[in-house]
């Protein structure tokens, strides 16, 4: 029966059982998600010309460079509000979002990211198909949030280059000290082409799985909800429940 | 010649310094060193009533550009001052003496003023082959350094050799020169950094001196902050072209010729923190930026190391190639993620579509 509808539709369909919405991604999560896409990319749009001011010497652009490095500069503040937020997330937030669901602490964690990356190697046909990240994704994600950490540190050490404001310099002017001030403004500029490919590579994954799960990945960044099959939603509670008493009998 | 113990005014009266010139030169170092002008009658007061300290100019691996910085100083009244606010009574450059009487005058010093001198270090410090790279009078300069800075009561490093070694200590660094307060730590030591070191802040050190008693308050790297405390692009002249995007793009460009921002060129005065802008050099005549040559930041720590390529924006990336700038790499790395997705996404699409045994038996499952 299954190759039949294969030869009517060219592409297969797949039962999925009987499938509830679940609101995944929460309201605040999805803010600091297309909050670092905006930032981001006006960061680089601007950070490419402070790095390389490639509109020289225009009449009716009279302010340009000073203009973009306030752009630069609000984004950069914004930048850090969400990445604060994200952290508030990890202790505050949904259990998907929880700094419990970005580590690998479970003990299938490292299968798991194995199983993911057969995944893209085509040795294995589907992905591993998790309500929240799965393990090799929320690495991904820790990773990035730490190169953010990263920029925004280095950028905020620029600023009080300038700035010299004492209660900021305690959190940054170590940095020019250990790396020097030149390392630290390329150390920022070269992680702009990190973010860039990290984009890059994000979109096509997200695609791809998106494609091949079938659960809404790509739907679920704007609404929030992802389509779960019942009896999986069911051992994401169960496992969660089991967390949270672990945890209260651990106390 | 006069006696040590000669106050300073009267010196200056003996060179025929009128008060006038002296009230100029005061009013100088006060706004130098950022102190308001009721502070003018206390430093008049130190400058012409103090007994003149006794100072020794110790040269190490150096060039004797801080010296020729400090006595071609043309101003009358700067020099003159300079030179008689002190009594020299070792400077290899301008002594009298030399050989075996020299080097007795300084070891006497060291001896008898215990405490009591200033040392001035020109010069970085050999370390390699224990010090055999620079001796005078058969003596290492760790040798002579060690002895003489640290029996000083103060020891001012002039110029980026003797802050961190400087020129010499660029790599591959072949004599292992260090700056002074790294050469002989545990002194008290003031680091006027830059290549040279620009005479007025040192003037107004030795000022600070006469009249506090003590040394001004210091950066991490033991530099004044009323010289190193501001950044050179926040002082700059051609601050408002940078703002505006008004940018030299080449070298003898029209930008150039009317002055535009050197930031393309690779000025550093975004990093560097001096402040050359407003005391400049020459007698306040220029200074590399107003002259058309971005800043390289010289008073900055490890500078040719740390500054260099000198006429680029930023530093080549360690393990690529002199020619491989930073952008080529990134938007290398860019393309090569594109080109790696887009492959990617082929072999993916090409695959035929996913029916796994696991949807099988989960469809009949629910069936």
């Amino acid at each position: 029966m299954q190759s039949a509808t294969m030869k009517i539709d060219r592409h297969a369909r797949m039962r999925v059982g009987t499938a509830i919405a679940v609101y995944v991604w929460q309201y605040p999560l999805r803010l600091v998600h297309w909050g670092l896409v905006i930032s981001i990319a006006l960061m680089s749009l601007t950070g490419y010309y402070i790095h390389d001011p490639y509109i020289v010497g225009q009449t009716r652009t009279p302010f340009l460079m000073g203009t973009f490095r306030f752009v630069h500069e609000v984004c950069g503040m914004v930048l850090l509000a969400l990445f604060l937020l994200r952290f508030y997330l990890l202790f505050a937030g949904d259990r998907w979002v929880r700094w419990r669901a970005m580590l690998p602490l479970r003990k299938d964690a490292w299968q798991e990211m194995w199983q993911m990356i057969r995944f893209y190697l085509f040795l294995r046909p589907t992905p591993i198909a998790k309500v929240g990240h799965n393990a090799l994704a929320a690495m991904m994600y820790l990773g990035l949030y730490c190169l953010v950490l990263v920029e925004i540190l280095t950028g905020l050490a620029m600023f009080n280059w300038l700035l010299h404001n004492p209660v900021l310099g305690i959190f940054v002017s170590w940095i020019p000290r250990f790396m020097g001030v030149q390392n630290m403004r390329l150390t920022h500029y070269l992680l702009m082409f990190v973010f860039i490919s990290f984009g890059i590579f994000h979109v096509h994954i997200c695609l791809l799985v998106s494609r091949t799960e079938r659960r809404g990945l790509v739907d679920s960044i704007f609404t929030g909800y992802k389509v779960i099959p019942v009896d999986e939603l069911e051992e994401d509670d169960h496992k969660a429940i089991l967390t949270s008493r672990g945890r209260g009998v651990a106390k | 010649m006069l006696r040590p113990d000669t106050s300073v005014g009267e010196a200056l009266a003996s060179r025929g310094v009128t008060r006038r010139q002296l009230v100029k030169f005061c009013s100088a170092m006060l706004g130098t060193l950022a102190l308001p002008d009721r502070y003018l009658a206390k430093t008049m007061a130190a400058v012409t009533q103090a007994k003149k300290p006794i100072l020794v100019w110790l040269q190490f691996q150096d060039c004797t550009g801080c010296s020729e910085s400090m006595l071609r100083s043309s101003h009358p009244s700067v020099a003159d001052v300079v030179l008689d606010l002190l009594s020299w009574e070792y400077h290899e450059v301008i002594m009298a003496g030399s050989g075996d009487s020299a080097n007795k005058i300084l070891d006497r010093v060291a001896k008898e003023e215990k405490g009591k001198y200033l040392v001035v270090v020109e010069g970085s410090i050999p370390m390699s082959e224990d010090g055999m790279y620079c001796t005078i009078g058969g003596r290492t300069a760790l040798d002579i350094a060690t002895q003489v800075c640290s029996n000083a009561a103060a020891t001012i490093a002039v110029g980026a050799c003797a802050f961190d070694g400087g020129l010499v200590r660029a790599k591959p660094n072949p004599t292992g020169a260090l700056g002074v307060h790294e050469a002989v730590p545990g002194i008290k030591v003031i680091n006027m950094a830059g290549c040279p070191h620009n005479p007025v802040n040192t003037a107004a050190v030795l000022v600070h001196y006469l009249t506090f008693h003590d040394l001004p308050d210091l950066d991490q790297y033991n530099r004044p902050l009323f010289a190193y405390g501001r950044v050179i692009h926040d002082q700059c002249e051609r601050r408002a072209h940078y703002d505006a995007g008004r940018f030299v793009t080449e070298w003898g460009d029209d930008g150039h010729r009317k002055g535009w921002c050197l930031y393309k060129m690779g000025c550093k005065g975004p990093e560097a923190t001096f402040n050359c802008p407003v005391a400049q050099w020459n007698d306040h005549t220029s200074w590399p930026i107003r002259a058309g040559h971005g800043c390289i930041a010289c008073a900055s720590p490890r500078f040719w190391d740390n500054m260099s390529p000198f006429y680029q924006r930023l530093p080549n990336v360690p393990g690529f190639g002199v020619e491989t700038s930073a952008t080529n790499i990134g938007l290398g790395l860019t393309g090569a993620v594109l080109a790696g997705v887009t492959v990617h996404g082929l072999i993916q699409m090409i695959q035929p579509a996913p029916v796994t045994s696991a949807n099988v038996s989960q469809t009949g499952k629910e069936n």
